[in-house]
């Protein structure tokens, strides 16, 4: 297992660890609810990374919409070994829809507090922002 | 193995950059240059840093005597309440992130990272929720006034009604989405932009550091997410989590699961700061590299079993517990200590400015160190709580961290940014008035806390002596004050006057130093072999063997002397 994956694997048995200690002498639901949360995401992570390696996208029919999302949102093909040569994943030098997104979110945010004239338009340019996002690559071809 | 280098005429990363590049102020809207952006949350960092700052001089200036002297205990509850939030969510965090960002893809020889829009758009997000924050002192009821924690009930509607305090929730929750993306992104650039030869156990330490931090963003700010929505529902849905049928103190517990892995989150960092400079001022391979790692590791996971030291005076929790865990922090770090000192000992100590800063910075931890195991005993929690001996304490823990260990990281990384050095002399009258202001401001906070004076208050009267002392912290308020002035002074001019830095002004041992200054788009034209955690120190000490090189003194020369054959058998041995 590489280390990485043993790295997430440590922290949900320290979790398992101090979480059972916890519970025994404890037997508080907050903080035990915290422990069980922190090793299940421990848990998933790994599990997760255990079920992606062995596979790429090779299976998966890159010009279908599902992989045109998965290489827009940058899980394409593992990155070649040699950070100098062979073809890396393409990656814009610039792009406005992070800002452009950003401020969408934060929109919709104020919108829940100062009410709905601000959540709707920050909800209509999250989406604009999102497809501009994810279709920026395709686009620039 | 050889170094690695691109072929003659190759453009950087073929097929990786796409579109043009803007210039002037689009360029550094729409970058997603890791570089670029990592200067971003610097720049918005040190700017929340000198807001912080000037918010902690007026209330200083307000408790430099008994009596109300320039500042209505309203706008003083404001002012408390928005410099912790300034200082830990928009100074240090953001702080951290933005080295993260510059430094994690060079020192792993990567051209960037693994997700760069995602990486801006963690920028303006946090920038954007810090302005929602800040925007509470535009409305007329004022910016939120609440404590930093945001306790309900106090921070309920019914006791803290306002629009302020729901900015306040809303730009934290926000801030909280921008750091938990952020934290992916560094994590998967860590895990799969390694450059060849980059094994786990070749990462810089500094990179370990911000692995460890990035773990702990990732499981932590969900839970203060978490709790900052319940809030919101409670003060604007008619919620009652912690009011009425819910209990205030599950807040505590979700506060505190995420607060003190966020001490972590600021601190560990910079220990990476410091386990980077220590060994190149010191001339000498790091002692103990896998301890650091597996000291790293654990401080990390020990961070999640103590939150409730926090909370030892409600009598709602079981102190032995988590005293116990408390105390147990200590020994990860102490190895830490243990470690930097042996790297030092015997060393050739180069004291230029960076190195004074972790050093002062070693010494103010360890100070706030100690009075955190005082801290951790629940006797002694029970008699300072809430005073200003935990102000003391905790000043002590992030300045030595977040001031001291930035400042020497600024110092050591400036000639890497814009390819400038920044002036010595200004330097070092930095940290000595930053470091005699900060001992004159915060060590008699440890006496006012023992007298019994409560933090947060915004008056005392005569009667109880505390004069003195608050005249004394607020002397050494202004000293840090000039010390910052004299910082920005010496950070502006030397953008355009400071002397040429070259690639490898310090004689570093990582790879962010085997490329230009400032580095190239993608970083490299070409790596060193990696076969050890400083592969930049290993291919010069190979070189004199090619070439019939002679080490070279460093006071005259500026350049770094190679290390003597004992030491090297000491790295390896």
């Amino acid at each position: 297992m590489a280390e990485e994956l043993r790295t997430f694997l440590r922290a949900g048995l320290w979790a398992l660890v101090a979480g059972g200690i916890y519970l025994f002498f404890v037997g508080e639901a907050a903080g035990t609810a915290l422990f069980a949360a922190v090793i299940v995401a421990a848990v998933a992570f790994v599990a997760v990374s255990a079920a992606m390696a062995p596979r790429s996208l090779s299976g998966l029919d890159e010009g279908s919409p599902l992989g045109r999302l998965i290489r827009a949102v940058g899980f394409g093909e593992p990155r070649e070994p040699d950070p100098l040569h062979g073809e890396p994943e393409v990656v814009p030098l610039a792009s406005p829809w992070p800002i452009v997104t950003a401020a969408a979110l934060v929109i919709a945010g104020l919108g829940l507090v100062f009410g709905a004239w601000l959540l709707l338009p920050g909800i209509a340019l999250l989406v604009i922002g999102g497809i501009g996002w994810l279709t920026q690559l395709d686009r620039v071809g | 193995m050889t170094a690695v280098e691109r072929p003659a005429g190759a453009p950087a990363q073929a097929g990786y950059e796409h579109g043009h590049v803007h210039e002037g102020i689009v360029a550094w809207l729409t970058t997603t240059d890791h570089k670029k952006v990592g200067v971003l949350y610097m720049a918005a960092a040190l700017i929340f840093f000198a807001i912080g700052g000037l918010m902690s001089l007026l209330m200083r200036a307000e408790l430099a005597a008994p009596g109300i002297q320039l500042l209505d205990l309203g706008t003083y509850n404001q002012l408390f309440t928005m410099h912790g939030t300034a200082m830990i969510f928009f100074f240090a965090t953001p702080m951290v992130i933005g080295l993260a960002n510059y430094l994690v893809p060079l020192q792993i020889g990567a051209p960037d990272v693994a997700f760069p829009r995602l990486n801006a758009f963690t920028f303006w997000l946090f920038l954007f929720s810090a302005l929602i924050v800040f925007g509470g002192f535009a409305l007329t009821t004022g910016a939120a006034a609440f404590g930093w924690y945001g306790y309900p009930p106090l921070s309920t509607a019914t006791y803290s009604p306002g629009l302020g305090g729901d900015l306040w929730v809303m730009g934290l929750f926000l801030s909280g989405i921008s750091s938990i993306l952020g934290a992916v992104n560094l994590i998967a650039t860590m895990f799969a932009l390694r450059a060849p030869g980059m094994s786990m156990f070749r990462l810089p330490l500094f990179t370990w550091n911000i692995l460890a931090t990035s773990i702990l963003i990732m499981l932590c700010f969900p839970v203060l997410g978490a709790a900052l929505a319940m809030l919101f529902i409670d003060r604007n849905l008619g919620g009652s989590f912690f009011t009425d049928a819910g209990d205030p103190i599950v807040y505590q517990h979700l506060f505190w699961f995420f607060g003190h892995p966020e001490v972590y989150i600021i601190a560990l960092p910079f220990f990476g700061v410091i386990t980077e400079i220590v060994p190149v001022f010191s001339r000498q391979p790091l002692f103990g590299y896998k301890a650091f790692v597996f000291a790293t590791i654990l401080i990390a996971s020990y961070s999640f079993s103590v939150w409730a030291h926090h909370m030892f005076t409600t009598g709602a929790v079981n102190n032995v517990y988590f005293a116990i865990t408390s105390f147990l922090i200590a020994i990860p770090t102490g190895v830490k200590f243990f470690g930097w000192t042996a790297t030092m000992w015997r060393g050739s100590i180069w004291f230029a400015t960076p190195m004074l800063f972790v050093v002062g910075g070693m010494a103010v931890f360890l100070i706030g160190g100690i009075t955190g195991i005082f801290l951790a005993s629940p006797p002694i929690d029970y008699v300072v709580h809430d005073t200003y001996y935990v102000v003391a304490h905790m000043h002590y823990v992030m300045f030595g961290t977040a001031a001291f260990a930035m400042f020497g990281a600024i110092y050591y990384w400036y000639p890497k940014f814009t390819g400038h050095m920044l002036d010595e002399g200004l330097g070092k009258l930095h940290f000595w008035l930053l470091f005699i202001g900060f001992n004159v401001t915060f060590f008699p906070m440890h006496e006012l806390g023992l007298d019994g004076m409560p933090r947060r208050i915004g008056d005392y009267v005569e009667s109880t002596g505390w004069g003195d002392l608050n005249l004394l912290a607020t002397v050494g308020t202004v000293v840090i004050a000039a010390a910052v002035l004299v910082f920005a002074w010496n950070f502006l001019s030397s953008l355009s006057l400071g002397k040429p830095a070259g690639d490898d002004p310090w004689g570093g041992h990582t790879l962010e130093w085997a490329t230009s200054s400032p580095p190239p788009h993608h970083n490299f034209t070409r790596l060193p072999p990696i076969t050890s955690d400083r592969p930049v120190l290993d291919e010069r000490l190979a070189l004199p063997e090619r070439t019939g090189g002679e080490p070279v003194d460093p006071k005259t020369s500026g350049e770094e002397p190679l290390p003597s054959r004992s030491q090297e058998d000491r790295h390896h041995g």
